[in-house]
């Protein structure tokens, strides 16, 4: 034998292999077994006693934390949708747009810039009830004349979280949407509009076919990275009043450090990385299949 | 009247309907923005009066020399943070950047076992969420002793950017035709310089864009740099606002100048490089 | 422990006289060649004090290297961390009363490293509690905190005003001295949206914490003689009614459980709110004309009393404390005095936070002479501070805090009732004792 040689993918793979295994993979196992531990921050010697599922059984059993869980599946589910379609209706104003295509790119994608936890200072004096933006907006337009309590109702305090999550995340929707329009074949669409038909059936049953993995696309980017709303909701409402707004982050940083039981807290994080992970192999599927069928009508 | 200046009539109408939408859409994306600017700008009693203040009165730069003016007068280490969030943010993505390239081209040019798998694998390491690994990484970071140390948060944010860069590269690539570097093989190029002379080129716009990416990733991570960075060694800008908190209050004012001090180097790295970026994001979409 | 004093110069005779062996006259000291690190709490409002770091440096030939500075929450979360991970190998740390039980054994005693009469200097409520079992774990420096009442002048001044209320409630309206008088003050000043008649922190510890006091106020405790929850008593629904009640009547702003410090300061300072019970970091920003509307119209007075007679006084001030690993302690007490001894705490008084030395009040009240504002503000909370007590110096007071404060928001919000809210809380914060080993 020559001794074995690696194989050139493999090599090439490899330091992103390494750096992911060094900074996720191993303090990953590092909170995998810390989650069946009752690990406390404050009493280091916790780390070494095992309770086996313990930290699971009660999380399965919490109503509360089941109650998170649903509210971060439904505020995924609306958020991605929503800035799913602002994103378009963006990419198409911008699009069709003749001068300053330089400028409107660059507005497009000035939220992206703003870090998350200063999204979270801004949108909450925004939307407080009294001397907020939002209402005195509304009342000096006379639109109404009550001090609406934005972060307190729920469903209020949940278009509010939504309001601020969809102005700092709908940029990469919009700006990916783009790129698919600007990389569309024009004969198509002329074909289409040669043949008669309407704008909207040109749009539905030619532009979208094209962007839908554009668009799919940002979604499992999107779904990859949701935690990042976390910092958002974190200095909004920071799950509360009364747990109305509570998502499965919030009570798991609270859980963490606050309190300071790590275990519990790890094991519950295994649940939001699950919810991350179901999200984006959806959208990945999605996208392949799409990817499939644009590669056979064009 | 007829049929053809009807239809100018409708034409012009649709255009103005388009004019007044786009500049609405950009009104509402810029309001927030704008309003932080303007906080920066204008004394408290303004930004939080009630009835409130429409048109600022008094202007003035107080926030941005306070922050610049050192410990002690409402300054804070500014200088500091921002070097360090540009060396960071800069040396990681570069490093993700290389580490992209090399992994996007394995993924395009060749096939091997469990591909999609893999693929997916690398992508699923973005889902685990900042909270979730702050502490472990705490563990092994001061194990390691490389807390409060730029070579530390270089190393996470290059794992945090990397599964992004070698999807978008990896689409980029697939888009170049492979009879080129074989072209450029046949006439003698070994394949190392079939790639640099050849295909290298071809995917300045699809680096461009994951090069914006990560860089505004790591310019504006929060969760883990304020975990594992301490002092003026490595604090960046975004754990440097929360300097404007104390106990009970908030310098409102002084962190909105903070976050415009944040923003305009991202919106400037924007600015110059957004042509390629959406150019570059194209063929990573399609081409799968 | 003989390793400690083999720097002290006074002799092996005194070494008999057990801990407190150093003279006032010897500090700061000599320690040429030693490195303190330390983690100090940052922001703009507590590094002022640091310049002086410098100073201690050049007295002593000692250095000290600052490792970390971070708002409080993140410096609580770094040091939960170092210890879970076995790294507290720093000498110096920033600490606060409401935080410091949670650690009590990481810092060492400073009893044992600093002469009595220096300790002596300091008000005896705020040494008591940064003394955990006997054990003096920080050295207050002058950042205490303890709220008193703001509120605007104008409103009370207002004949209209004052014959409205004279004729609805039968009392003249002057500043209230009772709760229940801010109670009913605040209905009265009430006329949503424009204006409300007080407001309290929503969320977080702080409810809890202003929860905690009104108890108190009320002739409740917070934890029983063992230990064991206790607020769900009559006191307790009490207290949580009066919080319900100004929620029900709309004499605070509708926003006011997801309100936190920040919201409450800048509320009162927009001049939509009458009555405001609020800390001293807020004083010189409400009379700013360039920050505050309600500027040149406030007044201070001591926070009010509940039906027990007895004033609200939650309290907490931030102190420097030495670790138990720190192989220096000497040099790190010295320094921990350096920073809370009379110059230094003038130093951050100067600037408006209220001092911990009994001779730096005294002092701060003389500067503020001819200012009527800021005398009266000194005198508000110098009374106020008489009526000051800390949380109770249970590790798990944070984490009680984080599993009650959602059911008072609930019965606040009126989706429960007090007692049903009070009674769910302390089922959870027994509980939360009971997993460590407390009941």
């Amino acid at each position: 034998m020559k001794g074995w040689r690696p194989s050139p993918p493999l090599l090439l793979l490899l330091p992103a292999v390494i750096v992911l295994a060094a900074v996720v993979v191993l303090p990953l196992l590092l909170s995998l077994y810390s989650s069946f531990t009752p690990f406390r921050l404050t009493k280091p010697e916790t780390l070494w006693v095992f309770i086996g599922a313990r930290n699971y059984v009660n999380i399965l059993t919490n109503r509360d934390f089941w109650i998170a869980f649903a509210r971060t599946v439904v505020l995924l589910t609306v958020a991605l949708n929503l800035e799913m379609l602002i994103g378009l209706g963006l990419a198409l104003l911008v699009e069709k747009a003749s001068r300053g295509q330089r400028v409107l790119r660059t507005i497009m994608m000035f939220p992206m810039m703003f870090s998350p936890i200063l999204v979270g200072f801004q949108f909450k004096f925004m939307f407080n009830d009294n001397i907020g933006l939002v209402n005195n907006a509304l009342q000096a337009l006379g639109l109404t004349d009550r001090a609406i309590p934005w972060l307190i109702d729920g469903n209020l305090a949940f278009i509010a979280i939504l309001t601020a999550e969809i102005w700092s995340s709908t940029s990469v929707f919009a700006i990916l949407i783009l790129a698919g329009l600007l990389a569309m074949p024009r004969e198509p669409v002329e074909a289409a509009r040669v043949d008669g038909c309407t704008p909207w059936q040109t749009f539905r049953y030619v532009t979208w076919p094209f962007i839908m993995p554009f668009a799919f696309i940002a979604m499992t980017i999107r779904s990859l990275d949701v935690a990042r709303a976390y910092d958002i909701v974190k200095i909004m409402t920071d799950g509360g009043p009364a747990g109305r707004t509570e998502l499965v982050w919030t009570l798991v940083a609270r859980t963490a450090y606050s309190d300071a039981r790590m275990g519990l807290a790890n094991a519950m994080a295994y649940f939001s990385i699950l919810l991350s992970i179901l999200f984006t192999v959806y959208f990945y599927r999605k996208l392949a299949a799409a990817r499939t069928q644009i590669a056979a009508e064009w | 009247m007829d049929q053809n200046s009807l239809h100018r009539v409708r034409n012009k109408a649709l255009g103005i309907a388009h004019g007044v939408g786009l500049f609405l859409a950009m009104l509402v994306i810029c309001l927030p923005g704008i309003w932080i600017v303007l906080s920066s700008l204008r004394p408290t009693v303004e930004i939080m009066a009630k009835p409130p203040v429409w048109i600022p009165q008094h202007l003035s730069l107080d926030a941005y020399v306070a922050m610049f003016s050192g410990v002690g007068k409402g300054g804070i280490p500014v200088l500091d943070y921002f070097r360090n969030s540009l060396i960071i943010s800069v040396t990681s993505t570069v490093i993700a950047i290389a580490i992209g390239m090399a992994g996007g081209y394995a993924f395009a040019r060749y096939r091997f076992r469990a591909k999609s798998a893999m693929f997916l694998g690398l992508m699923l390491t973005r889902t685990v969420p900042g909270i979730a690994l702050s502490l472990p990484l705490f563990f092994v970071f001061a194990r390691l002793g490389i807390i409060d140390t730029h070579f530390g948060l270089i190393l996470v944010y290059v794992a945090l950017n990397v599964p992004f860069t070698i999807w978008l590269i990896d689409g980029f690539f697939r888009q170049v035709p492979k009879d080129l570097a074989e072209a450029a093989q046949i006439d003698g190029c070994t394949r190392w310089q079939a790639f640099w002379q050849v295909e290298f080129p071809l995917a300045g716009p699809g680096i461009a864009s994951a090069g914006i990416f990560a860089f505004l990733t790591s310019w504006n991570e929060f969760a883990l740099a304020s975990q594992l960075t301490r002092s003026i060694n490595s604090k960046t800008l975004p754990v440097g606002l929360l300097d404007y908190t104390a106990e009970f209050t908030i310098d409102w004012r002084g962190m909105c100048a903070l976050a415009v001090v944040m923003i305009i180097p991202a919106l400037t790295l924007t600015f110059i490089v957004q042509k390629h970026l959406v150019g570059g994001l194209t063929s990573g979409a399609v081409k799968g | 422990m003989t390793k400690l004093f083999c720097g002290l110069t006074a002799g092996v005779a005194l070494l008999a006289l057990g801990p407190s062996a150093t003279f006032a006259a010897d500090l700061p000291g000599k320690f040429d060649g030693v490195t303190i690190d330390a983690k100090l709490i940052g922001g703009q409002q507590y590094e002022g004090l640091y310049a002086r770091i410098g100073e201690w440096e050049k007295l002593t030939g000692a250095k000290v290297n600052v490792i970390s500075k971070k708002n409080h929450f993140e410096l609580d979360k770094e040091i939960k961390s170092d210890i879970a991970s076995g790294s507290i190998n720093w000498c110096v740390g920033s600490n606060h009363s409401s935080f410091a039980p949670q650690y009590p054994d990481i810092y060492t005693d400073l009893n044992a490293l600093l002469p009595k009469e220096e300790i002596g200097a300091f008000v005896p409520s705020t040494i008591k509690a940064s003394t955990l079992d006997g054990k003096l774990v920080m050295l207050p420096r002058a950042q205490f905190d303890v709220s008193a009442l703001y509120y605007q002048k104008s409103l009370y001044q207002d004949e209209a005003k004052k014959a409205a209320y004279e004729a609805k409630h039968g009392k003249e309206l002057v500043p209230p001295d009772t709760w229940d008088e801010v109670a009913q003050q605040a209905e009265f000043f009430a006329s949503p949206p424009d204006f409300y008649g007080t407001q309290f922190a929503g969320k977080e510890e702080a409810i809890n914490g202003r929860f905690y006091e009104m108890l108190i106020a009320e002739g409740g405790e917070y934890l029983d003689k063992d230990g064991k929850p206790a607020f769900n008593s009559e006191a307790g629904v009490q207290a949580l009614d009066w919080f319900v009640n100004l929620y029900k009547a709309k004499a605070v702003p509708a926003g006011t459980t997801n309100y936190l410090w920040d919201d409450l300061g800048q509320g009162f300072a927009s001049g939509t709110v009458a009555i405001n019970l609020d800390w001293p970091g807020w004083a010189g920003f409400f009379n700013d004309p360039k920050s505050s509307k309600v500027a040149g119209n406030v007044g201070v007075k001591v926070a009010p009393k509940g039906s027990a007679g007895i004033r609200t006084g939650w309290s907490g001030h931030h102190g420097f404390s030495v670790t138990e690993n720190c192989a220096s302690k000497e040099p790190a007490a010295s320094l921990v005095w350096f920073l809370t001894n009379e110059d230094s705490q003038k130093l951050e008084a100067a600037s408006g936070p209220l001092p911990t030395r009994t001779a730096v009040w005294d002092w701060d009240i003389q500067q503020a002479a001819g200012d009527p504002y800021k005398t009266e503000v000194l005198e508000a909370f110098q009374e106020q501070a008489k009526h000051a007590f800390a949380v109770p110096q249970t590790a798990e007071w944070i984490e009680i805090s984080n599993a009650v404060y959602p059911e008072l928001q609930a019965a606040i919000l009126g989706d429960k009732t007090s007692k049903q809210a009070l009674d769910d809380a302390a089922a959870k914060a027994t509980q939360i004792l009971e997993d460590a080993g407390k009941l």
